[in-house]
């Protein structure tokens, strides 16, 4: 395999650098390309990627000598990548963020998200050394930390986040009728990917039988409720 | 400390063919839910030497003029004497003096992980992922603790459904807990385990709670992602179960004061949580602040009070329930014999397991004590470790559990003979 000497890792690099290239190069392990090309698959595509890619990713880490810019640009690349779409869970911390986006909040930086985000079981700034914050489901998704997504989703579009604002009329003040004629409408709103028929139907049947019960006041009850049970669907915790 | 003294040491210990455990009668094998077991990690490395003091060590006393506890009857603040004349309790643990003098608490000193590592990291992976530092493994001892058991754990349990027993794999019931925001690395793995800090963070709040919590409940139900669908299923079964300890939520005992602190009311709800008997075998919760490397006896002083008073509440709170539990405490490492030059102790090797409950021959400093002399300390600087943390879980498990095959949990791990032939 050739390579080209006045370049490591992507880099050019003076003769010390070449000096160490040569002894890294003569300790370049094979375990180590396929390490990384399965955490970068893992990050990007699933937490189970194919094989393929795996290997794919590897190949071009071996023979670029770790140019991570070249695996990216095959990873990127990659039908595997394309199709990767809601494969994967959303961290905590990818959950939270995603939620304020989608409705369009503010935040001025108070300390009771922290707290949320630690219930979740990702506390910031605090990741487990030397590994990191995990990047496979099974180490964010367990019993408590979804009721804690649960219960962030519903204060989340109760607005009662301390810290966190958006604006409700803004969001949802143009959704009129039965709820089944706006759904879809909010899900596209707050980019949660498409419901499934389940979801979609018992969110619907919920907030009948609660405007049954109370009708509307202010107008927006129905739409808060069903805003927080859209983020707080299986289908938001999708990457 | 010459051979002989050694052994003469080690019968006045009860190490040996006494053992530390009576026999538990409550079996696996025979269907019976398992006793629970209460696990407190101490994270930061607790000075085992603070905490159970070897007053009859000269070299105590010179490797820590400024820092040692001194023996009992030398000032206010001298440690508080245990039969056996060798080893002192810090005064501030005072709380637990009455249980050990009756029996029901013991320690094991000197012991700790074979891992040769100061790093608090490195050092609570290795305790808890129970191997030894042999090999890397993601799961935690005790949670493939509990699937071994449950191999022998036919009868579904109190409130549980029939199908959780056989695989583990289900949150039907409480089995497992951990009062603490994050389930640590030594509960991890295949056998579901909640981690809640308080049990009210464990239930969908806000207005309509209840409404909106079952249609959560069926959106999950119809989740087509099998961890999210059955992790949700945990939740709501939880809280169900949650629910019966809240409105039960015994008041503490009468008398029984926990500490205002973090311990104080991850214990109370622990005892809250077996007093409910909704099933829970096995609760695992943390106390920090150990870490003395600066004003080490200011620390100890408040930590050792609060710990004493949060133990000692949590089982005077369990009254005659706390016959049917054992508590052990477990932390990833001692720290120097020597004090250091801020008023502190650095990162060491053995340190002290405290082990308590109906079931414990307590009343004894479980030890192969062989002094503090340069010459016996691990790399001439700290407390060698002469027992391995991993023969006292065996032991536990074994005893407590009734749990005949450990390797599975330690594995690579052969318990001590000496010490398995209680």
């Amino acid at each position: 395999m050739q390579m080209d000497h006045a370049r490591f890792w992507g880099r050019r690099c003076s003769s010390t650098a070449e000096r160490w290239r040569d002894r890294l190069k003569a300790s370049w392990c094979p375990s180590t390309a396929r390490f990384i090309a399965t955490k970068l698959a893992q990050k990007f595509v699933s937490d189970e990627p194919p094989q393929s890619l795996v290997e794919r990713l590897a190949g071009t880490f071996s023979a670029s000598y770790g140019d991570l810019s070249r695996v990216y640009a095959d990873l990127f690349a990659s039908p595997e990548f394309a199709a990767s779409a809601e494969q994967k869970t959303k961290t905590p911390l990818e959950f939270v963020l995603s939620a304020l986006r989608a409705v369009g909040a503010s935040y001025d930086g108070s300390k009771p998200l922290a707290k949320v985000l630690e219930q979740m079981g990702q506390p910031l700034y605090q990741a487990e050394a030397p590994t990191g914050y995990r990047e496979v489901a099974s180490a964010w998704v367990n019993a408590g930390g979804l009721v804690a997504r649960l219960n962030f989703a519903l204060s989340l579009a109760e607005n009662s986040l301390e810290g966190v604002h958006f604006e409700q009329a803004s969001l949802l003040g143009d959704l009129e009728g039965a709820p089944a004629d706006w759904l879809d409408r909010l899900a596209m709103r707050v980019l949660v990917p498409p419901l499934s028929e389940s979801t979609r139907r018992t969110i619907v049947a919920t907030l009948a039988r609660e405007a049954e019960t109370k009708p509307p006041d202010d107008g927006l009850v129905l739409q808060r409720q069903a805003l927080g049970l859209l983020l707080g669907s299986p289908e938001f915790q999708r990457q | 400390m010459s051979s002989f003294d050694r052994r003469a040491w080690l019968r006045l210990a009860g190490i040996g063919a006494l053992g530390w455990l009576a026999p538990s009668l409550a079996r696996a094998e025979t269907g019976v839910r398992r006793k629970p077991l209460v696990v407190v990690v101490q994270r930061g490395a607790l000075d085992g030497l603070s905490w159970v003091v070897p007053h009859g060590d000269d070299a105590y006393y010179s490797a820590r003029p400024q820092l040692a506890v001194p023996a009992p009857g030398r000032g206010a603040d001298a440690c508080l004497p245990l039969p056996g004349g060798r080893f002192g309790l810090h005064p501030a643990s005072q709380p637990l003096l009455a249980l050990y003098l009756e029996g029901r608490l013991g320690f094991v000193h000197a012991v700790g992980t074979p891992a040769a590592t100061r790093s608090h990291f490195d050092a609570q992976d290795v305790l808890e992922s129970g191997t030894g530092g042999a090999s890397s493994r993601d799961d935690g001892f005790l949670n493939r603790a509990l699937r071994s058991a449950a191999l022998h754990t036919a009868a579904p349990q109190a409130a549980g459904t029939a199908s959780s027993a056989a695989t583990g794999s289900s949150a039907a019931t409480l089995g497992a807990v951990a009062i603490q925001s994050r389930l640590p690395r030594i509960l991890r793995g295949d056998a579901s385990a909640l981690a809640f800090e308080k049990l009210t963070d464990m239930r969908v709040r806000g207005p309509a709670a209840k409404l909106v919590g079952k249609t959560f409940e069926e959106m999950y139900a119809g989740a087509v992602d099998e961890a999210l669908r059955s992790s949700a299923s945990g939740a709501f079964d939880a809280d169900a179960l949650l629910g019966r300890v809240r409105t039960r939520a015994p008041s503490p005992r009468d008398g029984v004061v926990y500490p205002k602190s973090t311990l104080g009311r991850r214990m109370r709800q622990i005892a809250q949580l077996l007093q409910a008997d909704v099933g829970v075998e096995l609760a695992v919760t943390e106390s920090g602040g150990w870490d003395t490397h600066v004003d080490q006896n200011g620390r100890l002083q408040r930590g050792l009070t609060d710990q004493a008073q949060a133990l000692r509440a949590f089982l005077d709170d369990l009254g005659p329930l706390a016959q049917e539990v054992c508590l052990v405490t477990v932390t990833e490492f001692g720290r120097t014999v020597a004090q250091n030059g801020s008023g502190g102790t650095d990162h060491g090797h053995g340190s002290v397991m405290m082990v308590a409950g109906g079931g414990v021959r307590g009343g004894a400093v479980h030890s192969r004590w062989d002094g503090l002399e340069r010459d016996v300390l691990f790399e001439q600087r700290d407390l060698p470790i002469t027992i391995d943390q991993r023969d006292v879980f065996a032991h536990v498990l074994r005893q407590h559990w009734g749990l005949g095959d450990t390797s599975l949990v330690l594995p690579g791990f052969a318990a001590d003979p000496l010490l398995a032939l209680g």
